[in-house]
């Protein structure tokens, strides 16, 4: 278990960049922009149809005073909610490049032989990379998307205090606080698990591959589909990498969805419409779940993934 | 008493090319093993052979286990620094001390730093900031650090200076070494570590041509200054090598009685270096050479 702990923290060690300031950087951007767009916003006025102009700080009473709870929570809980799009594709572009390098670049600089003379078995070595971009990467995003969140409630709240509005009945009240970082942490770990046949897939090159790893994985899969396309007139190859990467965005949507649903139930409740959010084909978690492409994918994610260990075991290594 | 290795017709090729032949040899334990060869000569494939890290066909059994198959078994008592590998450029020296320490149970700490304090490497310091030597220092301490049963060295002073490879040479001798350990090493540089070898071994194309105790090598082999008036008497006896040093013949015999020999001149302990040169030029060669100068 200890070696299994020394292996993650190897990993974090070699990655801290992308697995955290990567994402510390994007918060830094998104509360700089957040605050210089109320900084700028609120010295002008904004033009509105209905309630001629108004500055920034007198919206926001407006929209205190006249919104409605459930509006409010929706509205808060799914921009709060929103934060785990740009980081989960920020997370999936520093997974891609972390995958291909992880079983290729210590190769390549021969420092495979100092990690292969220590007591490790090459599983060790290759599930410690998987569980790093697989469970230790999003555990840190979603830290991040946490804390993120709770600045830019924090800025809101400032905003209030300087509009004369109420923060709490606003802001905090409806923000659901809890329940979205709940929905985020499931959304970014169910994205990983549609995630899975990629993250096997590069590994497995990047176990196998002599050179440019980022090459080998990517220009076959194109030729195939190509080729495929131009002989079949199919696109099995490209509807399957599509299934599993609208099963990613398919799993960081369904938390919007639950929150659409019940913002949608709530106001059907008052005004006796219809929910209009049912127009959305996004499969719930329970529905993914229950998917044949879900299931084959980590099947396929796994068999990769052993192979990877397999090749890692017993390439000869140059020495 | 088990030997820590005993390898039987161990064979490996890479492609049409043989890497290693029909190699047979034992070590037992508290030995310090030199493995001497040219480049090319096998030398790394053989200690691939024992570190598991590569497929082989006969028979080889390194303290015991079937170093390719369990391997994960043999590392916890195998300690091995390859002349090429380097340490990772990224991590931090102080990361490189707890990674070993979390994963190597036999891994002593204070003994590692008790190193690290001879050198001049800072613990913050990155691998990639650190000087060739440093790097390799630092490596040697990583694993002198670790009590292991077998401890493999492939050139493992490469890039060090004469002061360092001195001082290393002697810790390795009087801090690390004892009789419960055996030690293999092979470098260039033979003259600086055959005063501290037991077993010499020497290998060429694959094969082992030679495999001897340092006791027996220094019983049968000697090399003789031969005085002018001795030089035909003294190249009749076939010497598997004749170097001249300052006009003077230098012979070196294997198998010929030392009585005889001193009547010729001064006897001595050939070197390991002139005993290799000797012995890769091949006998052939040199009664070749013999005879032309008989000529």
């Amino acid at each position: 278990m200890n070696t299994f702990v020394t292996l993650l923290k190897r990993e974090y060690w070699e990655s801290k960049t992308s697995f955290l300031w990567v994402p510390l950087v994007i918060t830094g951007i998104s509360v700089f922009t957040a605050l210089l767009g109320l900084i700028i916003a609120s010295t002008g006025s904004i033009q509105t149809a209905e309630f001629g102009s108004h500055d920034l700080g007198n919206l926001f009473k407006l929209y205190d005073v006249s919104v409605d709870a459930d509006v409010k929570a929706f509205a808060t809980q799914s921009a709060l909610y929103s934060g785990v799009y740009s980081y989960y594709m920020v997370l999936a572009i520093v997974g891609f490049f972390y995958c291909l390098g992880a079983l290729y670049d210590d190769r390549k600089d021969k420092s495979i032989l100092f990690w292969k003379s220590m007591p490790v078995s090459d599983s060790q070595t290759v599930l410690s990379k998987l569980a790093s971009v697989t469970l230790v990467a999003p555990f840190i995003y979603w830290l991040i998307i946490i804390g993120t969140n709770l600045l830019m409630l924090i800025i809101g709240t400032v905003f209030a205090w300087l509009s004369g509005v109420d923060a709490w009945s606003a802001l905090w009240a409806n923000s659901g606080f809890f329940k979205v970082a709940m929905y985020q942490f499931a959304a970014l770990y169910m994205a990983m698990l549609w995630a899975i046949p990629f993250v096997g897939y590069l590994l497995l090159i990047s176990s196998w591959t002599k050179k440019v790893p980022f090459l080998v994985a990517t220009v076959p899969p194109v030729l195939v589909i190509i080729a495929e396309g131009m002989i079949f007139k199919t696109a099995s190859v490209a509807t399957f990498f599509g299934e599993k990467m609208f099963g990613v965005v398919q799993a960081l949507v369904a938390p919007f969805n639950t929150l659409a649903r019940e913002y949608a139930q709530k106001s059907a409740k008052m005004e006796g419409d219809i929910p209009i959010f049912d127009e959305f084909k996004f499969l719930s978690f329970g529905q993914q779940f229950q998917d044949t492409g879900f299931w084959t994918g980590l099947i396929l994610g796994a068999a990769m993934i052993v192979a990877a260990i397999y090749i890692r075991r017993f390439r000869d290594e140059a020495f | 008493m088990t030997n820590v290795i005993s390898a039987n017709n161990v064979n490996k090729s890479y492609g049409n090319f043989k890497a290693l032949s029909n190699v047979n040899f034992e070590l037992g334990k508290g030995r310090i093993l030199g493995l001497i060869g040219p480049n090319g000569a096998g030398k790394t494939t053989l200690l691939k052979a024992v570190l598991g890290l590569t497929t082989y066909s006969g028979d080889l059994k390194v303290l015991g286990l079937d170093p390719h198959k369990q391997r994960d078994e043999l590392m916890k008592r195998v300690c091995f620094v390859a002349d090429v590998a380097v340490l990772p450029r990224w991590i931090k020296v102080s990361q490189a001390i707890d990674f070993v320490e979390g994963v190597h149970p036999k891994f002593n700490r204070e003994l590692c730093e008790k190193y690290l304090s001879e050198t001049k490497i800072k613990r913050e310091s990155k691998v990639k900031a650190l000087s060739k030597g440093m790097v390799a220092q630092l490596h040697l301490a990583l694993i002198m650090a670790i009590d292991a049963d077998l401890l493999i060295l492939d050139e493992p002073t490469l890039g060090l200076d004469i002061l360092y490879r001195k001082s290393f040479y002697e810790t390795l001798l009087n801090d690390y070494f004892d009789s419960e350990r055996t030690i293999i090493i092979t470098t260039h540089q033979v003259e600086e570590i055959e005063h501290i070898l037991s077993d010499l071994v020497f290998i060429q194309d694959g094969q082992i041509v030679l495999d001897d105790s340092m006791d027996a090598v220094g019983q049968s082999y000697f090399e003789v200054m031969v005085e002018k008036e001795f030089e035909e008497a003294a190249l009749a006896l076939n010497p598997m090598n004749v170097r001249e040093v300052f006009g003077q013949k230098v012979c070196l015999f294997n198998g010929v009685e030392r009585s005889k020999l001193e009547e010729m001149g001064k006897v001595r302990k050939p070197s390991v270096a002139d005993l290799f040169v000797a012995k890769m030029r091949g006998e052939a060669k040199s009664q070749a050479t013999a005879e032309g100068e008989v000529a």
